[in-house]
């Protein structure tokens, strides 16, 4: 990694976390480039990619398969919160989660057509925009600025377990606001929310909500970006309003119903995908605008999600 | 839990993570009693005892790995470090792991049989006080009392995954400064090592190595105390030069040539007991004083151990 970029991360984040986070990803390059891998992850199994495809091409269903992971869906979810600031009544983010950039040619132009004009008031990406979890990050970089072009700003992101933290800079020159375990401020009037975001918690684990909600004031309306879903217990007791993430592809293959195979989280199943709720806290779990391992999806179609915050009167 | 020790907490910690904390584990107590399970932990699994003991009993093993439970060795570990300072050099830290005390009061008479007279500088206790991962725990503190009483201090503790923060303020009351996240400065003469400890990083996730290593200067000495060796990229990348462990009871139900069956552990096999290197971090990962689900050990003896620190 450069130094220079290094020491700029140092600098805003303190000494430790870039230097964990690019020490983690440096083993996770040799565990694959050299000792072999010791543990099981799929996505990094290159028989699995394969298979996938061989079972799916003999059972007839490889190009619906493919297609389907090329109609990206909108998805409406209304959100309804007593603590909302009102005038954030009716506020709308834009979600959109695990692009996969560089291994979803198709799927990404067909999401930049859906986004033309649509209207919303914040947009938020919640990681993993690289289609493989090491390597080269120029090419996920460049399909993330083609829809970057077709995204109004505010816009913030947070990295997932298939990014390296050295995207960071190219994300954040093309005016993608990337949340290292920090917190922002989002006002209406002379009322705010707070947007926290943090690190990749699945595979890194350099997350640091306690970092990140630092500067959140006590009972103030407050929304957490976190790639997986999996840190929802840590964030429902941590005061969040609202929890923002995807990661699980909701499946990707699923079988009839919508039933996921496999989720690769720790996770009760119902926070496998959409809405859900955990004491005071409400979660999101897309189920991601692109694929990984094979672009292929089977009852489980990509999705972007507009998020209408509603206040509810008591 | 009582408000006064939740606020002392928040002033000591921060207003965040002694609520989180607290909040997870009262999320376990509603599962296991109320919603029921949603994972499989294998210690909140209410047939499981049953079925280790009938196993055991059938196969004729139950006794003999009864008293394998209650043999708890003393192991050496000599730890040859670049970067310790002359005066420490020599530095010995008797590290007891996984008590699980209130279930093994056998072993922990032998225990104390083996700490008195003991010559050390530093006693740490590496987390998993109690026998169950919920429920009461006065019975696990007063094991604990009777245990303190028979070693010298300073002694140090981190929280396991069977522990309630709850049990923080009786820990500290006998003298068992518990690291939370936080850490302390060891002095002899006018050199210094750190010795930080985060809490449990396997359930509860309220470990915050960040936190913990902050005032730990560029290229002083530091150890950390994590009840489990999970976080060991973590741990090495934060450039810690020691970590000493423990959780895994080194699989505790071992076949032949101490081969673990499961280490409840999402870890390498090589980091499942015993010294252990990453990166530039040495580390150790006990199998504990104690046993948990049934009392009882195959082919993986408890252990207390006395790390000796040499300049290399």
């Amino acid at each position: 990694m450069d130094e220079e970029i290094l020491r700029k991360l140092e600098v805003r984040l303190g000494p430790l976390h870039a230097k964990q986070r690019l020490g983690i990803e440096r083993d996770h390059e040799a565990q694959i480039f050299g000792q072999g891998l010791t543990f099981f992850h799929l996505e990094n199994w290159d028989s699995g990619r394969w298979i996938i495809r061989n079972v799916l091409k003999a059972t007839g269903l490889y190009w619906r398969a493919r297609r389907n992971a090329q109609r990206i869906l909108i998805k409406h979810n209304e959100v309804w919160f007593k603590g909302l600031p009102p005038l954030f009544e009716g506020f709308t983010i834009l979600h959109i989660s695990d692009l996969h950039a560089d291994m979803n040619k198709v799927a990404m132009k067909s999401l930049v057509k859906l986004l033309g004009d649509m209207q919303y008031d914040l947009c938020v990406l919640t990681g993993d925009y690289r289609g493989e979890t090491f390597g080269p990050f120029q090419a996920a970089l460049d399909g993330v600025a083609q829809v970057r072009a077709h995204l109004r700003e505010p816009i913030y992101a947070v990295l997932g377990n298939h990014d390296t933290i050295q995207m960071v800079p190219g994300l954040e020159a093309m005016g993608i606001r990337v949340l290292l375990n920090e917190c922002e401020i989002i006002n209406r009037g002379d009322q705010q929310i707070y947007l926290a975001g943090i690190d990749d918690a699945h595979f890194f684990r350099v997350d640091n909500i306690e970092k990140a909600a630092f500067p959140i004031p006590h009972g103030e309306f407050s929304i957490l970006l976190s790639h997986t879903p999996e840190v929802y217990r840590q964030a429902a007791h941590a005061g969040f309003n609202l929890m923002l993430s995807g990661h699980t592809h909701g499946g990707q293959i699923c079988l009839p119903g919508s039933i996921p195979i496999k989720l690769e989280a720790v996770l009760p199943r119902r926070m496998g995908s959409g809405a859900w709720q955990y004491h005071d806290m409400t979660g999101y779990t897309s189920v991601g605008a692109g694929s990984s391992v094979v672009p292929v999806r089977l009852n489980c179609p990509p999705e972007i999600t507009l998020h209408r915050l509603c206040r509810t009167v008591t | 839990m009582n408000k006064d020790i939740l606020r002392k907490l928040d002033e000591r910690l921060g207003p965040l993570h002694a609520k989180q904390r607290f909040g997870i584990e009262q999320d376990r107590e509603g599962q296991i009693f109320g919603r029921g399970l949603t994972f499989f932990h294998l210690e909140n699994w209410y047939p499981a005892p049953w079925i280790i003991q009938n196993v055991l009993k059938a196969t004729g093993l139950y006794w003999r790995a009864r008293r394998n439970a209650e043999r708890i060795l003393v192991k050496h570990n000599e730890v040859q470090l670049k970067e310790l300072p002359t005066l420490f050099d020599g530095f010995t830290i008797l590290h007891i792991s996984d008590l699980h005390v209130d279930m093994n009061e056998i072993a922990m008479k032998r225990l104390i049989e083996l700490v008195d007279g003991m010559h050390y500088d530093l006693c740490v206790l590496t987390g998993d006080y109690r026998g169950e991962s919920f429920g009461p725990f006065q019975a696990a503190l007063d094991g604990v009392a009777e245990v303190r009483a028979h070693l010298k201090e300073p002694i140090y503790g981190v929280l396991g995954d069977h522990d309630t923060i709850q049990m923080v303020p009786g820990l500290e009351a006998m003298g068992i400064r518990v690291l939370l996240n936080e850490c302390e400065t060891l002095v002899r003469g006018d050199q210094r090592i750190y010795l930080a400890g985060i809490d449990d990083a396997h359930y509860f996730r309220a470990d915050n190595i960040e936190k913990a290593s902050l005032p730990i200067p560029n290229g002083s000495f530091s150890i950390l105390l994590s009840h489990t060796p999970e976080v060991y990229r973590q741990a090495a990348h934060a450039d810690f030069n020691l970590m000493l462990s423990g959780h895994t009871h080194g699989g505790q139900i071992c076949l032949p040539g101490s081969i673990p069956i499961t280490l409840e552990a999402v870890l390498p096999r090589r980091m499942g007991s015993g010294a252990w290197q990453y990166h530039d971090m040495t580390g150790y990962t006990s199998v504990g004083a104690g046993s948990s689900v049934v009392p009882v050990r195959l082919n993986c003896p408890p252990e207390i151990t006395l790390h000796r620190l040499r300049r290399s």
